[in-house]
C-alpha cells in the first residue's frame, strides 16, 4: 500500500522539463482534492500481471462453481503486458498474458482459447462486451474476462500524474444462459472510438526529469484533453446503452464508472443524468473505491463490482434483478458502455 | 414504493412546527436516512421519475437557514420501503 505521504519527498517536473516551484506536500494535497486518491497498491517486486490475473481469475472461477476445463475462452484485457519490475521496465507480451493465465490455471483444454486485448482502460468492459458476442453467435458459451495491469512499473516519477496510477486485477465468468427474467445479463452496449489527435492523449513518453537520458518510456497523460473529452462525449455514450437496454433512468440501480479520477466520474455521472433531466446524482448510485486503490486501469470496473457484489462497501447493494451500467474511457481514446441486469 | 404512494404520504402528513415534517425512510438494502422532503424547481421532473429531493437530519439546520437546495440529495422512490414520521 502506497500512501499520498510516498509522494512528499519526490521532485515534480513540468510536460517542458521544469521544476515545479510548487512544494510537492501542496502538490500532492492538490492532486488528492482533485482525484479523491488517499492511497494504491503496488504488486510486489515479484508478481507480475499475469500473476495477479490468475489469481483473480482463479477466484472468479471458485465463485462461479465453473469447471475451468470447460472455459471457452480467456480473455485477458491489459495495456503493458508483463513488466519484470525493479531494474527492468521491458514489456513481455510473447507469448501473450491469456495463455500465461491459461498455464498457470493448469487448464489443458485445447479448445479454450486464450488472447489478449489492449483497449485503453475500458479493456476490461470491452472484454466483456467481445465474450457476450462470442456466446450470442454460438462461438462460446462461456468467457473468463479478466483485466490485469502493473501501472506502477510505467510511471514516471518526476511526474506528478504518476500519483494516480496503481496495481490491480479483476475477473469474472461470464456464462450464457437462456432467458432468466426481464433484465439478466448483458442487455445493450454502446462502444465509441476517436482516434484522430486523442491517439495523442494517453500514450508512452519519456520522463519529465530533464538531466535524464530520455530511453525509457513512461505512461503520459494530457490531463485537461482526457477530461474535456470525457466529459463531451462518455455521457452520451452512457445515455445511447441505457436507452438501447429499454430502461428507463428510473430503473437504474447503479453505475460502475472506471475509477479514473474522482471529480472527472463525479461530472461524467453527473451529466449524464442531466441528459434525463435530473440535475444531481441520485444517492448511493456511484460507488467508488479510487479512495484506497486509486486508478489501475482496466481492473476498477471488475474490482469495484466485487466490492459491491460481496456487499465490502457500506451504502452499496446489489439484489438480483437489479439494473445496473457499466461505462469505461481511455487510452485510444476508447469509451465504452453496457448496461446489465445483475443475475 | 411508488409515485403514487410517496406522494400519498408527502401530502397526508401535517406540517411539524409549522415546517415540513420530518420522515424516516426505510431502504431495501441500506440504513434508514431521517430528513424532510423538499420541493425544487425540478419537482415535477423528478417525480415524474420516482426521484425525490431530501434534506437529511444532517443537513437540516443548515438548510433551514439558507434554503439551498445543495444542502438537498435526490433519493429514488424505487428503493423506500417505508416512509414514517418521526
Amino acid at each position: 500500500m502506497i500512501s499520498n505521504s510516498h509522494f512528499e519527498s519526490m521532485n515534480f517536473y513540468s510536460e517542458k522539463g521544469s521544476l515545479l516551484d510548487t512544494p510537492a506536500m501542496d502538490i500532492v494535497r492538490k492532486f488528492s482534492k482533485i482525484t479523491g486518491i488517499l492511497e494504491r497498491r503496488y504488486a510486489e517486486q515479484d508478481i507480475r500481471a499475469s500473476d495477479m490475473a490468475a489469481a483473480a481469475a482463479a477466484i472468479a472461477i471458485a465463485d462461479s462453481s465453473i469447471d475451468a476445463e470447460t472455459i471457452d475462452q480467456i480473455i485477458v484485457a491489459h495495456n503493458f503486458g508483463d513488466i519484470a519490475g525493479e531494474g527492468s521496465a521491458q514489456l513481455d507480451i510473447v507469448p501473450s498474458l491469456a495463455s500465461r493465465v491459461k498455464r498457470k490455471l493448469g487448464i489443458c483444454n485445447p479448445d479454450c482459447i486464450p488472447h489478449d486485448l489492449i483497449f485503453g482502460c475500458p479493456g476490461w468492459l470491452q472484454g466483456l462486451i467481445h465474450a457476450d458476442a462470442y456466446c450470442r453467435s454460438g462461438m462460446a458459451k462461456n468467457a473468463l474476462v479478466i483485466g490485469t495491469e502493473t501501472l506502477s512499473r510505467v510511471i514516471d516519477p518526476h511526474d506528478r500524474d504518476s500519483m494516480i496510477f496503481s496495481d490491480g486485477a479483476g475477473a469474472c465468468i461470464l456464462e450464457y444462459k437462456e432467458g432468466d427474467g426481464p433484465a439478466a445479463g448483458i442487455l445493450s452496449s454502446k462502444v465509441r472510438s476517436d482516434c484522430e489527435e486523442e491517439t495523442e492523449f494517453i500514450s508512452l513518453g519519456g520522463t519529465h526529469h530533464p538531466a535524464t537520458d530520455g530511453v525509457e518510456r513512461y505512461i503520459k497523460m494530457k490531463g485537461r484533453k482526457v477530461y474535456e473529452y470525457a466529459l463531451r462525449h462518455v455521457p452520451p455514450a452512457m445515455k445511447a446503452c441505457l436507452d438501447a437496454s429499454g430502461f428507463g433512468i428510473q430503473d437504474l440501480k447503479a453505475v460502475f464508472i472506471h475509477q479514473a479520477n474522482e471529480k472527472m466520474d463525479e461530472a461524467i455521472v453527473k451529466s449524464f443524468y442531466e441528459l434525463y433531466g435530473v440535475m444531481d446524482v441520485p444517492a448511493f448510485v456511484m460507488p467508488m473505491c479510487i479512495q484506497w486503490l486509486g486508478n489501475n486501469s482496466v481492473a476498477t470496473i471488475p474490482t469495484l463490482f466485487d466490492l459491491v457484489r460481496k456487499n465490502n462497501m457500506p451504502d452499496h447493494r446489489l439484489e438480483k434483478g437489479d439494473l445496473i451500467l457499466f461505462a469505461s474511457v481511455g487510452a485510444g481514446m476508447n469509451i465504452n458502455a453496457v448496461c446489465y441486469g445483475y443475475c | 414504493m411508488t409515485i403514487e404512494q410517496i406522494e400519498k404520504f408527502i401530502q397526508q402528513g401535517a406540517p411539524q412546527n409549522n415546517g415540513p415534517r420530518q420522515v424516516a425512510i426505510s431502504f431495501k438494502t441500506r440504513h434508514m436516512v431521517e430528513g424532510i422532503f423538499v420541493k425544487a424547481p425540478d419537482y415535477p421532473e423528478l417525480r415524474g421519475k420516482n426521484f425525490w429531493r431530501i434534506v437529511t437530519i444532517r443537513y437540516l439546520e443548515e438548510f433551514n437557514k439558507s434554503g439551498d437546495m445543495n444542502f438537498s440529495r435526490i433519493f429514488n422512490g424505487a428503493e423506500f420501503t417505508k416512509l414514517s414520521q418521526r
